[in-house]
């Protein structure tokens, strides 16, 4: 049998450039510098630029992978779907295009402090009108979408059921939680019932290190 | 009883199965489907114990007619019994995932009346997710044991995994903790139907660690053949927890240090292809593994002396702590072309050198007493 492959092909040296000018702390003299470096050090990240570039690239890596971890939507009945964070980089727009590619027929709506990001009809556009008239617009142009009228919104406890039938003990264990959630994550809204149950239960008595 | 209650009992009746979702390729073009496989996202949330929760993870019944001794749902129990109709369980899985909430969904389930019964009907929801509400994401089935064959490929053609629970290393160890399932007939032939079919992220199994008395060697011996043998992609380990009006309620729980143990081996044998004799080399005379890292105390087992990584090849590199297969892929690049001489330069690449100096001789000098480090 023929198993599908399942590798997915590294980034090329120019869309890890890309990604990586989006840090909040990226500096062009940094690759002025690396343009002079041994190509071949470059390439395995052995000199300290070139290390320091191979970090912005996978720390905005890191949080768009965080973002589409932990960003919570609301279900507009009218087929749109929108949060309101703003990220450390300037990664909105990939982030509305990879949820729009998940979802497309849905339009995806991230409002930050650098504008409102919209992705719809395999677009993404930046605006500078706040959330609500945004998703006023849309809902002028979008029909109410079948599809969302059994799924009611308001209602969080089918969330809130699941997410307490999974806990296995009334133990806590804050690190691992933050390895797995980072806490700036934790703070969102969205994640008030995580927030209440983390905060009651108990810290965990000392286990012996793996 | 409402959507929301069922989900309390059917949600808590499926915490021990252990599962991740694994990313499969699917292309799918069009503008009406929901979902994909292709997510980088792994976890959603996190219970307060720090277990990752990333797909709805649900039974569909928890009415069963097996036996299992460490089962709450099995036969006679006095537990609360509930059912999931179709339609509802697709509704509220829905929502969690537009919302991101979950991953995926995995679906397991009680035997009802029979095998091939239970399996019908959780292929049905399955079916009216994937072809109602055009969901294209990541679906994990359970099968189970004793389903007739058509079913099983019905399985694999509708979901993205497929798994079966061996629970224990053999069919002695399995009687005393079900005296219904067969491993051979139930289970194993099952995993076999499995590997001949095209399921997009393979099929996995789960070990119960401890319920039945066995030692870590039993287990990953098992393990190991179902890795040769039957093609399995993951074996997840579950450290005993007894089960209050379980037969098994008064038996001492196992550490779950052992379930991570078993599971950093197993996961040497999978992806860095440690042998059986390696892993043998470090167990004691119970045929326990020891606390801490495998790969360091197999590391300790083999390199007498500090080695210059300037000689070593891709598979010997993997060998010791600290560097994985991207760094080795580096250093291997470097190679050919300088001398890997500071420590620094091996830090910048990746390598995690409190963990692999000790083996490390650099521009000639090594550190000494091997057994100081933090395993
Ligand atoms: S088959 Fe065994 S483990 Fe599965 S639900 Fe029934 S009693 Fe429990």
């Amino acid at each position: 049998m023929v198993r599908q492959k399942r590798r997915f092909a590294p980034p090329s040296w120019n869309q890890q450039l890309e990604l990586a000018r989006r840090h909040s702390s990226f500096k062009e003299d940094l690759l002025l510098k690396i343009e002079t470096q041994d190509k071949r050090l470059v390439r395995v990240q052995a000199t300290p630029e070139a290390r320091t570039l191979y970090n912005c690239y996978s720390q905005v890596m890191t949080e768009i992978n965080q973002l589409m971890n932990y960003l919570r939507f609301t279900i507009n009945p009218h087929g749109i779907l929108h949060v309101s964070y703003t990220p450390r980089h300037s990664i909105e727009d990939v982030v509305v295009a990879q949820f729009h590619r998940r979802f497309p027929r849905f339009a995806i709506v991230l409002a930050s402090a650098r504008g409102t990001f919209v992705a719809d009809m395999m677009t993404v556009l930046q605006l500078t009108k706040p959330l609500a008239d945004v998703i006023l617009d849309l809902e002028n142009q979008r029909p109410r979408d079948p599809f969302l009228k059994d799924l009611n919104n308001t209602d969080d406890a089918i969330w809130e059921a699941f997410y307490r039938s999974q806990r296995r003990t009334t133990e806590r264990d804050p690190k691992r939680v933050a390895a797995i959630v980072p806490k700036r994550f934790q703070k969102m809204p969205s994640f008030q019932l995580e927030r209440e149950l983390f905060a009651g239960a108990t810290l965990k008595p000392f286990l012996p290190q793996h | 009883m409402n959507t929301v209650e069922k989900i309390k009992i059917l949600g808590s009746g499926s915490k021990f199965d252990a599962c991740s979702c694994t990313p499969a390729m699917r292309a799918e073009h069009g503008t009406k489907h929901i979902g994909d496989t292709l997510g980088c996202a792994i976890t959603r949330s996190a219970t307060p114990d720090g277990k990752p929760i990333s797909l709805f993870k649900v039974l569909y019944s928890n009415v069963c007619s097996f036996d299992c001794t460490y089962c709450p749902n099995r036969t006679g129990c006095s537990k609360q019994k509930t059912t999931f109709e179709d339609t509802e369980l697709a509704a509220a899985f829905m929502k969690l995932y537009i919302q991101n909430y979950v991953e995926g969904l995995f679906l397991s389930s009680g035997v009802m009346k029979d095998p091939d019964t239970t399996m019908e009907q959780m292929l049905r929801s399955v079916t009216l997710l994937r072809e109602t509400y055009q969901y294209r994401g990541y679906i994990h089935l359970k099968i189970m044991p004793g389903t007739n064959r058509d079913l099983v490929k019905q399985a694999g053609e509708l979901a993205d995994r497929l798994s079966i629970n061996v629970e224990a290393p053999s069919q002695d160890r399995l009687t005393d903790l079900s005296t219904i399932k067969n491993l051979k007939i139930d289970v194993i032939r099952r995993q076999r139907w499995m590997d001949s079919q095209h399921i997009r992220s393979g099929h996995s199994t789960q070990f119960v660690v401890g319920g039945a008395g066995e030692s870590d060697w039993e287990i990953l011996r098992m393990a190991h053949w179902e890795y040769k043998n039957v093609g399995l992609q993951k074996a997840y380990y579950s450290a005993f927890k007894p089960v209050e009006s379980t037969p098994l309620a008064a038996k001492k729980h196992v550490p779950v240090t052992r379930e991570v143990s078993l599971t950093r081996s197993d996961f040497l044998m999978r992806s860095y292809k440690y042998s059986l004799a390696d892993i043998h080399g470090i167990l004691d005379d119970d045929g326990m593994l020891p606390q801490g890292d495998p790969k360091f105390h197999i590391a300790l087992n083999e390199f007498d002396r500090p080695v210059d990584l300037n000689d070593l090849s891709y598979e010997e590199l993997l060998r010791i702590p600290g560097i994985g297969h991207i760094s080795a892929m580096r250093i291997l690049r470097l190679q050919k072309q300088h001398k890997i001489r500071s420590a620094k330069q091996l830090h910048t690449m990746g390598v995690v050198m409190k963990r692999a100096r000790p083996f490390l001789k650099l521009n000639g000098h090594a550190q000494t007493a091997l057994t100081r480090f933090a395993r």
